[in-house]
C-alpha cells in the first residue's frame, strides 16, 4: 500500500489543455469581479460546489421555515383546544370564523411542516447540498458528468420551491403532506393552493432525478484512475444507492401527483370514488415512491455517519463491503415494503406479505450499524462535534429503527397506527437520523466547504442541546402514542397535557441547540483559517486545498490506497510524526491540527 | 499545502512506480483489466431495413390476431378466454419492442451497464404493478365484510359538487332533455342510428358487473360484416334493456372482479 | 458494422465543421468516455420514463381489473385502423432515425438531414391523426373529412366541408366533462379519463422528442454540421428518446386497440 501521489503532468489523452482560465488556482468561491459580476457568476456556475452551496443556502433556509412550523404546531398543542360555556380555550391559532377555522389553521401548519421538511430539506440535504460538494471531490473528479444538467437540477428544485412558496402565501394546504386523497380532492374545490403545492412537489421531484442520473453516471465514468468500486469512500455507495432510488422511484411519484391534478382539474376519477375511482390505488402510487424516498432521507446520512467514524476514530472502517452492500441492500428491499403504510387501509393477504418483507429492512441497516460500532472498538476516538453527532446518530437513530420493527407487526400496527408512536419514529428516524447526520456531517465537512474551522466549544454545546431537545421533544410522543393519542389533532384529552407540554419545551431546546450552531457556524467565517486536511483523513477530498481551487485538484489524484487505510498510509499534507503508522509506538495525539 | 510534490508515502518507493497487475494512469478504472475501450457501433442500414420489415409484420400479426378472434367468436361462437387475447397481443408486443430496444436503440451492441439500467426499470415496474394488484384484486378474500361495497358509477361526491345520479346515467338524462327535450324515442333512434352505421365503435356489451373472462366481440371494420346480427343480441351482453338503470345499487365490490 | 470511411473536409466558409473542432467537456478524459457518460446518462432517463408511463399501465390494469367490461365497452369505441396506422407511422419514424444515426457515422449529411426531416413529418403525421382523427370526433362530434363529401349535406359543416358534425356522437371526454349519452356501461367515463390520459401523455412526448429532433436537423445545417462521424452524441440522444416514444406506443397501442 502506498500512497496518492499527483502525476508530474498532464495525463496524455487528457482534456486539460483546452482549458485556459486566467487563474484557477484560488478558493473556488473567489471573487470574479464587483458584486453584480459574482451574482451572475454563482447564478450560472456550473461548479459543482457552488451548485452544492447554493443548495446548501436554500436547505438551511426551508429547515428555518419549517423549524418555525414546527414549533408553532408544537405550541399549539400546550394546551388542548375545547370550548367551554361557549368559550375557545387553548386555541392558539384563531380565526373569526369560529374553533372549526381555527384548526384548519393547524392542520395546514402541520402538512406545511411535513411537506417543507420532507420535500425541500430532507430529500436534497444531504444528497444534493453535500453530495453534490463531496461526491467529485471524493471521487478525484473534476466535476460532476453533466455539469449544466446539475445547474438546471438546482433552478428546477429552486422554481418547484416557489410553486410551493405561492401555494404557502395563498394560505397553504391542509391535506397533509401525503396529499392522500380525498383530502386533495374535495379540500380547497376553488382554490389553487393545493395543486399549486403539488405541481411544487412534482417539480422537484425532476430536480431529485436529474441529480441522481448525474451522480449515477460521475460514480460510473469519473472515479480517478486507480480507484476501483471498493476503493470508493462509503458515502459514494451510499449517494449511489441513494440516486438509483432517487431514478426508479420518483417518476413514479411525477405521475402520481400529475394525475392528482388531473384529478382535480379534470375530475378524471382514477382516484375520487366519486366516480369510481379508487382512492387506495393513491395510497399505493404515493408510496411506491415515497417508501423508497425513506431511504433517500436516510442512506446518505448513514453515508455521512460511515465517513465521520473512521476518520475521527482514526481507524479502518469495520467491514467496508458489508456496509457497501448494505446500502444496496436497502435499495433494493426500499421496493418490496411500501405497503407498509397503508397496513389499515390495504387488504389482509397484502398487508401481511408486505409486514414480512418490512422485517428484511432491519437486515442490512442493522448490518450497518454494528459496524460502525465495532469501528470505534479501540479506535483512538476524537470527542469532537463531528464524532459526538455520530454518536448521537447511533443512539437515536437505533431508537428509531428499533420502533420500527412494531410498527411493521400487523397487530402492533393497527393499534399504533396514525399515533403519536408513529410521528415520534419517523422523527427519529428521519430527524435523529438524516438531520442529525446532516449537521455533523455539515461540521465534519465545514473546513472543506469554507476554509475556516468552527468553534469546537459551541459546537459541542449546540450538539448536547440538540441531543436533550430532541429526546425530551419526541420520547414523549412515544409515550403519547402508546397511549393513544392520535396524530393531526388540534385537540386532545386532559391525560396528554403534561406531556405535551413537555414535548414542547423539548422543541424550544432544540431551536437553541440550532441557534447555537447557526451562530457558530457564521462566527466561523471569520475564524481560524482550516488547513486541507484538519482530521487526518485519508478520502480524496482532503488531499484537495481547504477551500477546493475551481477544478478541484491541482492534478488529478491517482489513487493507490484505500479511503480507511488508518495507520498504513499518512494522510495527505500530514506528518507521520502526528500520524503514526500501526507498526510504530502510538506518539502524538491523532487528531493534532496543523 | 505542497499540491506540486509528491506526498510522503509509506513505501515511498511505490510512490511513482507502477502497481502490479498492469496499472495504467490513463485509465479511468486504473486497471487494463477491468476497462475495455468502447467501440463506436454502426449498425448496418441492412440491419435496420429487416428490424422494420418485421416490426411491421408483427403489427400487421398482432391487429389480425385480434380480428381473427372476433371474427371466430362470431361466425363459429368459440369463445377464447380473455388471457389468450391478453398474452397473445402482449407477448407480440414484447417481441417488437426488445427488437426497437436491440437494434433501433443499439442495446444490443452497447455498454451492458445500459440495459441493466433498462432491466432494473422493468423490474420496478413489476413490483408496482404486482403488488398494487396483490392488495386490490384481494379485498374481501379473508374476511367478506371486509370487501366493503362498491356504488355502481361512484359514490357521485365529485369535488365540491355532489351528482344527482351516476355520472353516465346523469349524462343520458341532460342530452334526453335538453338536445332531445325529452323525446325517447328519437333517442332510442338515434342510438340504433349512430350504432348501426358506426360499426366500428359500436359499443357491443351492456353492462355487467359480473361478467368476465372471456372476450367480447367488437365492432368489424368491413361495412355490413355483422349486419346480420343485431347490436345488443351478440350473445354475450344482457339483453336490450337498460341495465344500467339499477346503477344506484350498491354491489358487493369483490364481485366486480374477476 | 462497418468501419468508418471518413473523409477530413472543409465546409463552406474554409471552416472546419462542427463534427471536426467538436472538444469534449474537459472533466472527462476522452471523447469516448464523454460519449458513453451521455448515453448511460440517457438510459438513466429512459428509465424515468419507462417508470412514469407504469403509472398509466398500472392505472390500466387495476381498473380493467376492476371493471372489465367499462374497457372492453370502451376499447370498442376505437378504430383500430388509426391506431394501427399510427403504429405504422411511428415505426418507420423510428427506421429513418436509426438510419439518420447511421448517415452520420459514415459521414453522409444530406441523407441523414432527410432522414431527421422524415421523422419529424412522420411524427408531425402521428400528432395530426390522433387529434384529427381521434381526439377531435371523440370530444366533439365534429369528424374530419378531407374528401369533403358532407359539404352541402344535411350534416352541419365547417371549413366547407372539412369537418361535419355528427349529433351525439361527440362528448367522449375524459372525467367530469363527460357527456357522451349513449354509454351503456357505468363506469366508462373511466375508460376515457385513462385513453386521453394515456394518449395525452405520450403524444405530448412525442411533441418533446420532435423538439429534439428539430434541435438536431438545425444544428446539423450546412455551414455547421456538428455531427458527424467523429461526434454524433446529439443524435444518438434525441434517437434514443424517439425510440422510447415508439417503445412506448409499441405497448399502449394494443392495450388500449386490440385487448377485447
Amino acid at each position: 500500500m502506498s500512497t496518492l501521489h499527483p502525476t508530474s503532468g498532464s495525463i496524455p489523452g487528457h482534456a486539460d489543455d483546452h482549458h485556459d482560465h486566467h487563474d484557477h488556482h484560488g478558493p473556488y468561491y473567489q471573487s470574479k469581479g464587483s458584486f453584480w459580476t459574482n451574482v451572475w457568476d454563482w447564478c450560472t456556475t456550473v461548479d459543482h460546489k457552488k451548485i452544492g452551496v447554493m443548495y446548501l443556502i436554500a436547505v438551511l433556509i426551508f429547515f428555518f421555515i419549517g423549524g418555525v412550523l414546527a414549533l408553532a404546531v408544537r405550541t399549539e398543542l400546550l394546551e388542548p383546544v375545547r370550548t367551554v360555556a361557549g368559550q375557545v380555550t387553548g386555541q392558539f391559532f384563531k380565526s373569526d370564523e369560529g374553533i372549526g377555522k381555527g384548526n384548519e389553521i393547524y392542520n395546514r401548519l402541520f402538512t406545511l411542516h411535513g411537506a417543507v421538511m420532507v420535500f425541500m430539506v430532507i430529500i436534497p440535504s444531504v444528497p444534493a447540498a453535500l453530495g453534490n460538494f463531496l461526491l467529485p471531490l471524493m471521487l478525484g473528479a473534476k466535476d460532476v458528468a453533466f455539469p449544466r444538467l446539475n445547474l438546471l437540477s438546482w433552478y428546477i428544485y429552486f422554481f418547484g420551491s416557489m410553486f410551493a412558496g405561492l401555494s404557502i402565501y395563498f394560505g397553504g394546504v391542509d391535506t397533509g403532506w401525503t396529499f392522500y386523497t380525498p383530502y386533495s380532492t374535495t379540500t380547497d374545490p376553488d382554490q389553487s393552493r393545493v395543486i399549486l403545492m403539488v405541481l411544487g412537489a412534482f417539480i422537484m421531484g425532476f430536480s431529485s432525478i436529474l441529480t441522481g442520473l448525474n451522480f449515477i453516471v460521475t460514480v460510473h465514468k469519473l472515479r480517478a484512475p486507480g480507484m476501483g468500486w471498493f476503493d470508493m469512500p462509503l458515502f459514494i455507495w451510499a449517494i449511489y444507492a441513494t440516486s438509483i432510488i432517487q431514478v426508479l422511484a420518483t417518476p413514479v411519484i411525477g405521475i402520481t401527483l400529475l394525475l392528482l391534478i388531473l384529478e382535480r382539474v379534470f375530475h378524471i376519477g382514477i382516484f375520487d370514488p366519486g366516480l369510481g375511482g379508487d382512492p387506495v390505488l393513491f395510497q399505493h402510487f404515493f408510496w411506491f415512491y415515497s417508501h423508497p424516498v425513506v431511504y433517500v432521507m436516510i442512506l446518505p446520512g448513514m453515508g455521512i455517519i460511515s465517513e465521520i467514524i473512521p476518520v475521527h476514530a482514526h481507524k479502518k472502517i469495520f467491514g467496508y463491503r458489508a456496509i457497501a452492500f448494505a446500502s444496496l441492500g436497502i435499495t433494493a428491499v426500499s421496493f418490496l415494503v411500501w405497503g407498509h403504510h397503508m397496513f389499515s387501509s390495504s387488504t389482509e393477504l397484502a398487508a401481511t406479505i408486505f409486514s414480512a418483507l418490512t422485517f428484511l429492512v432491519a437486515i442490512p441497516t442493522a448490518v450497518k450499524v454494528f459496524n460502525w460500532i465495532l469501528t470505534l472498538y479501540k479506535g483512538s476516538i476524537a470527542m469532537n462535534t463531528p464524532m459526538l453527532y455520530a454518536l448521537i446518530f447511533l443512539f437515536l437513530f437505533s431508537i428509531g429503527g428499533l420502533t420500527g420493527l412494531p410498527l411493521g407487526a400487523l397487530s402492533t400496527d393497527l393499534h399504533l397506527t396514525d399515533s403519536y408512536f408513529v410521528v415520534a419514529h419517523f422523527h427519529y428516524v428521519m430527524m435523529g437520523g438524516t438531520i442529525i447526520a446532516f449537521v455533523g456531517g455539515l461540521h465534519h465537512w465545514w473546513p472543506k466547504m469554507t476554509g475556516r474551522m468552527y468553534n469546537e466549544f459551541w459546537g459541542m454545546t449546540g450538539a448536547i442541546l440538540v441531543f436533550i431537545g430532541f429526546n425530551v421533544t419526541f420520547f414523549t410522543q412515544f409515550i403519547m402514542g402508546v397511549q393513544g393519542m392520535p396524530r393531526r389533532y388540534a385537540t386532545y384529552v386532559d391525560t396528554f397535557q403534561i406531556w405535551h407540554v413537555v414535548s414542547t419545551i423539548g422543541s424550544y431546546i432544540l431551536l437553541v441547540g440550532f441557534l447555537v450552531h447557526l451562530f457558530n457556524f457564521i462566527a466561523s467565517l471569520r475564524g481560524r483559517v482550516a488547513p486541507a486536511n484538519p482530521w487526518g483523513a485519508l478520502s480524496l477530498e482532503w488531499y484537495a486545498a481547504s477551500p477546493p481551487i475551481e477544478h478541484n485538484f491541482e492534478h488529478e489524484p491517482i489513487v493507490k490506497h484505500g479511503p480507511y487505510d488508518y495507520g498504513e498510509v499518512v494522510p495527505f499534507h500530514c506528518s507521520e510524526e502526528d500520524y503514526p503508522l500501526a507498526d510504530k509506538p502510538a506518539g502524538a495525539s491523532a487528531h493534532t491540527v496543523h | 499545502m505542497n499540491h506540486n510534490q509528491p506526498l510522503r508515502s509509506a513505501h515511498a518507493a511505490d510512490a511513482h512506480g507502477h502497481a502490479p497487475g498492469g496499472f495504467d494512469e490513463t485509465n479511468p478504472h486504473g486497471t487494463a483489466a477491468g476497462h475495455h475501450a468502447h467501440k463506436h457501433v454502426i449498425v448496418s442500414a441492412f440491419t435496420n431495413r429487416v428490424v422494420l420489415a418485421v416490426l411491421l409484420t408483427f403489427t400487421a400479426l398482432t391487429v389480425g390476431l385480434a380480428n381473427a378472434e372476433v371474427w371466430i367468436q362470431q361466425y363459429f361462437d368459440i369463445h377464447f378466454p380473455t388471457w389468450v387475447n391478453v398474452s397473445v397481443a402482449m407477448s407480440i408486443a414484447t417481441v417488437k419492442a426488445a427488437l426497437v430496444v436491440m437494434y433501433f436503440m443499439q442495446l444490443r451492441y452497447d455498454n451492458p451497464i445500459n440495459t441493466v439500467i433498462f432491466l432494473f426499470s422493468l423490474f420496478a415496474f413489476a413490483l408496482f404493478l404486482g403488488f398494487t394488484t396483490i392488495d386490490l384484486d384481494n379485498r374481501g378474500k379473508v374476511y367478506a365484510y371486509k370487501g366493503g361495497e362498491v356504488q355502481v358509477g361512484g359514490n357521485r361526491i365529485v369535488g365540491a359538487k355532489t351528482l344527482d345520479k351516476p355520472i353516465v346515467q346523469q349524462r343520458r338524462e341532460e342530452f334526453l332533455k335538453s338536445v332531445l327535450a325529452g323525446d325517447q324515442a328519437k333517442f332510442d333512434a338515434m342510438k340504433a342510428e349512430l350504432f348501426h352505421h358506426r360499426q366500428n365503435y359500436h359499443p357491443r356489451v351492456e353492462h355487467s358487473v359480473s361478467t368476465s373472462g372471456t372476450s367480447r366481440p367488437r365492432g368489424g371494420t368491413t361495412p355490413g360484416l355483422f349486419e346480420a346480427k343485431a347490436p345488443a343480441d351478440d350473445g354475450h351482453g344482457h339483453g336490450a334493456d337498460h341495465k344500467h338503470d339499477s346503477n344506484s345499487a350498491t354491489k358487493p365490490a369483490s364481485g366486480s372482479g374477476h | 458494422m462497418s468501419t468508418i470511411d471518413f473523409k477530413p473536409g472543409l465546409i463552406q466558409g474554409g471552416r472546419a465543421p462542427g463534427y471536426e473542432t467538436y472538444k469534449h467537456a474537459s472533466h472527462f478524459r476522452t471523447k469516448d468516455e464523454e460519449f458513453d457518460a451521455c448515453k448511460t446518462g440517457m438510459w438513466l432517463f429512459l428509465a424515468t420514463e419507462v417508470l412514469l408511463f407504469a403509472g398509466i399501465f398500472v392505472w390500466y390494469s387495476i381498473y380493467r381489473m376492476m371493471y372489465p367490461d367499462a374497457f372492453r365497452n370502451g376499447s370498442s369505441y376505437l378504430d383500430w385502423r388509426w391506431g394501427g396506422l399510427n403504429t405504422v407511422v411511428l415505426l418507420i419514424s423510428s427506421y429513418t432515425m436509426a438510419m439518420s444515426i447511421n448517415h452520420f457515422q459514415h459521414n453522409r449529411q444530406k441523407e441523414a438531414r432527410r432522414n431527421l426531416v422524415i421523422t419529424l413529418v412522420c411524427g408531425a403525421l402521428f400528432v395530426a391523426i390522433k387529434l384529427l382523427m381521434e381526439y377531435i370526433p371523440k370530444m366533439t362530434g365534429w369528424h374530419f373529412d378531407p374528401t369533403m363529401s358532407h359539404a352541402g349535406g344535411e350534416a352541419l359543416t365547417k371549413f366547407g366541408g372539412l369537418f361535419y358534425f355528427e349529433q351525439g356522437y361527440g362528448g367522449k371526454l375524459p372525467g367530469i366533462l363527460f357527456s357522451y349519452p349513449f354509454a351503456t356501461d357505468p363506469h366508462e367515463n373511466m375508460w376515457w379519463s385513462l385513453y386521453y390520459t394515456g394518449t395525452g401523455l405520450h403524444a405530448a412526448h412525442v411533441l418533446i422528442g420532435m423538439a429534439l429532433i428539430a434541435r438536431v436537423w438545425w444544428f446539423s445545417r450546412p455551414g455547421v454540421e456538428n455531427y458527424g462521424p467523429k461526434h454524433y452524441t446529439g443524435v444518438e440522444m434525441a434517437g434514443l428518446y424517439w425510440h422510447i416514444v415508439d417503445l412506448i406506443w409499441i405497448f399502449l397501442f394494443p392495450l388500449l386497440y386490440l385487448i377485447h
